[in-house]
Formats: structure tokens, C-alpha cells, sequence
């Protein structure tokens, strides 16, 4: 493959846009796959962290996807699905492996409550640790959440998708999806506003 | 404790914010935000967490671009078919221990009772001789001879060799029913 680096100008464009990309590809074009690299690695990556919450997990599984998508790019059929949906498909899918392997740590909810963390008003230090602890609750909440649960509120809130679009990657009916972000999403709001006006709107008042 | 209403609330607020509520449900959900202030509340807090999930999940998990470049590298290794640059040496030198401790255990696991059997069988494959008397003199084969011979007890053979030799009875033989056996019989 062309040697490339990622401080290139990232490839921003419409999903539309994509077809002469994938096209490009197709035909053999190294520049292509750089090109798409660019386009889905930050959401593709954020996706499998949110899922496996293991830096090292998500990077792992990050490459597989990849790998398996350049591979089998001739499979992609565009009036199915877009290229976005069926990258995440894959990579729910990885990650769905890897979480079966690796059981996620159960989070003792009780020790989230303790924490006492400031929320000052300023681009600070303080108030970047206050992001990172918020940050860090956050992934508690998440861990604490089935799997399922958490691949629809991710999918839903971290990346912007449709019910339909859940409920394609997560190959259940869009009704399905559509409870599955609910459920979610009562359960962060169970976990994280006992504490005073809850603890993300007090972290978050930066 | 809650009311009724604020319960009926509450227990639809994210379906509400989410626009899943039938125009029925949203409209009745939508009038209690409006006339009560509990409601009302519930509906900022809820719109507020969406809010902050919306903004923190977007932010969860950002990577660095060394970490993109790092992953990009090790993918066009494996396109290229170059071996998969060890990304974790701790981790796959552990892995690797771990798999070959397995494979052992498992091989010692299938080999050692057949090692601690192979003395006994041995032994027992050892016969003593059958002596020739014990041999039962029979049509059949002369495998199944010997194995007969050496498998019944001493006793059961002598009694098998009376049965065998006793004399032949010769029964009465009854007179052929002829029509004049049968008229000197009238």
C-alpha cells in the first residue's frame, strides 16, 4: 500500500461522495484507501472504544475492521446500505467478539456516587480534569450497561445514527432499536442524576 | 412521593423527548409539563441529560492522531502481507506462555493414563497354556474351540464331556398308519 501519512488533509465529504472513493479502490487505487482510512478512522475508533472501553481492545479491533472492509470492499453494495452502516456493522459485530472473550469489569456503582468532583467555570486545568472525570464517569455508566444497551445509546448519541440505521447495525427491528436507547438511556439518567442535578449537568457546567 | 401524574411523567419523558410517544400520549405528556411544575422539572433534567450524553458521547473516546497513524501502519502491514506488528509484547509473550502451559497439560492429560495402563495391559495379555484334555472335541472351529476351552472352568467341562458321551436311546418306532393297520385295529 502507498505509504501515507495521517496529517494529510482529512478526506470530508458527503456520504454521496464516497462512491468515486470506493470506485477508486476498486480499481486498485492505494490513494483510495488512505482516503477512506481518513473519512471513518476517528468515528470507527470512537465506536469500538465506546463499546470495549480498552484503548488497546478498541485499536485492535479498529484494525480488524479495517482490514476486513479493504478486503471485502467489492461486497459493499451501496443501494443497501451506506458505507458508514456497513463499517459499523463490522465493527460492532468485532466488538461483539471481543466483549464475548473478555468480560467486562462489573462497576460498583456506589463508588461513581462518591466522587467529588469540581465543576469550575473556566478553561482551567481544573476544569479540564473536571472533563476528564466527567469523561470518566461517563465510561462507568457506560460499562455498567449491557452491551446491548450501550451499542444503541452510542450508536444513537455518540454517533448521530436513525433508529433504521441502529437497527441495521445491530440487526434488530427499528421498534427493537428503538427501546433498546430508551432503556439506555432511563438507566444513565437512574445512574447518573441521584447525585444533587445530576452528576454530568454538574460536571458539564463548564 | 411521587403523584400519579408526575409518575406518568416521568416513566414517558425519554420516550417523550425522543419523539416515540403516540400523538395521544405526547399530547397529554406535553399538557402536564405545561400545568405541573414536578413535570416540568423532570422534562429539563431529561433534556438536559440528552443534552450532555449528545455532547460527551460525541467526545468519548477521541483518538489521538498518533494512535490513528499507529493503527494505520499496522493495517497496511497487513494488507501487504507483512507480519502484524506486536502491538502489546507483554500481552502476547503472556499469551503465548499460557498456550503452550495449556497444550502441555492437555498432551500430559491424553498420554499419561495410557503410560500408567501400558505395564497392566502387558500383564494381562500374558495366558497361562490350556492343557490338550481341556479341548473339547466339537465341529466347531477350531478358534472357537480353544477359546471355549480356555474361558469354562474345569467342572463345566467335564459336565459339557458326560453329556457328550452319554449312550444313544433308540425310541420305539411308531407303526406307519396304513388303511390296513387301521381296519386290523377295528
Amino acid at each position: 500500500m502507498v505509504e501515507a501519512h495521517l496529517e494529510t488533509t482529512p478526506f470530508e465529504t458527503g456520504v454521496d461522495d464516497l462512491a468515486p472513493v470506493i470506485a477508486a479502490c476498486l480499481r486498485g487505487d492505494q490513494l483510495g484507501y488512505t482516503q477512506l482510512y481518513h473519512h471513518f478512522a476517528s468515528g470507527v475508533y470512537r465506536l469500538c472504544y465506546g463499546l470495549v472501553l480498552d484503548r488497546e481492545d478498541a485499536e485492535d479491533v479498529m484494525q480488524e475492521v479495517f482490514v476486513y472492509a479493504f478486503k471485502n470492499l467489492h461486497r459493499f453494495d451501496s443501494s443497501r446500505a451506506a458505507l458508514k452502516t456497513w463499517l459499523y456493522t463490522i465493527a460492532v459485530s468485532r466488538c461483539r467478539n471481543t466483549y464475548r472473550r473478555k468480560r467486562l469489569p462489573q462497576i460498583n456503582l456506589g463508588q461513581l456516587f462518591q466522587q467529588e468532583v469540581a465543576a469550575p467555570r473556566s478553561e482551567t486545568p481544573e476544569a479540564a480534569m473536571a472533563q476528564r472525570a466527567a469523561q470518566e464517569a461517563l465510561g462507568k455508566a457506560l460499562a455498567s450497561l449491557t452491551p446491548q444497551m450501550r451499542e444503541a445509546v452510542i450508536l444513537r448519541y455518540g454517533h448521530g445514527l436513525t433508529y433504521r440505521e441502529i437497527a441495521e447495525v445491530m440487526n434488530c427491528p427499528p421498534k427493537t432499536a428503538e427501546s433498546r436507547v430508551r432503556l439506555a438511556h432511563e438507566r444513565l439518567r437512574a445512574i447518573l442524576q441521584p447525585v444533587g442535578q445530576g452528576l454530568l449537568e454538574e460536571l458539564l457546567g463548564i | 412521593m411521587f403523584s400519579f401524574k408526575v409518575r406518568y411523567c416521568k416513566a414517558r419523558m425519554t420516550a417523550f423527548i425522543n419523539g416515540e410517544l403516540s400523538p395521544k400520549a405526547r399530547n397529554r405528556v406535553a399538557r402536564l409539563i405545561d400545568e405541573c411544575p414536578e413535570c416540568y422539572e423532570e422534562y429539563r433534567r431529561a433534556r438536559q441529560l440528552q443534552g450532555d450524553l449528545r455532547q460527551q458521547l460525541r467526545r468519548f473516546g477521541q483518538p489521538t492522531s498518533a494512535q490513528l497513524e499507529g493503527v494505520w501502519r499496522n493495517i497496511q502491514a497487513e494488507m501487504d502481507g507483512k507480519p502484524k506488528a506486536p502491538i502489546r509484547t507483554a500481552h502476547s509473550w503472556r499469551y503465548r506462555a499460557s498456550t503452550s502451559a495449556a497444550i502441555i497439560v492437555l498432551l500430559a492429560s491424553i498420554l499419561l493414563p495410557f503410560m500408567m495402563n501400558s505395564g497392566q495391559t502387558s500383564r494381562a495379555s500374558i495366558t497361562p497354556p490350556v492343557p490338550p484334555s481341556r479341548i473339547i472335541a466339537t465341529t466347531e472351529s477350531p478358534t472357537s474351540q480353544v477359546v471355549a476351552a480356555a474361558t469354562l472352568t474345569a467342572a463345566q467341562t467335564d459336565a459339557v464331556q458326560a453329556t457328550r458321551l452319554q449312550p444313544h436311546i433308540a425310541l420305539p418306532v411308531t407303526p406307519a398308519q396304513t388303511p390296513e393297520a387301521t381296519r386290523r385295529d377295528d
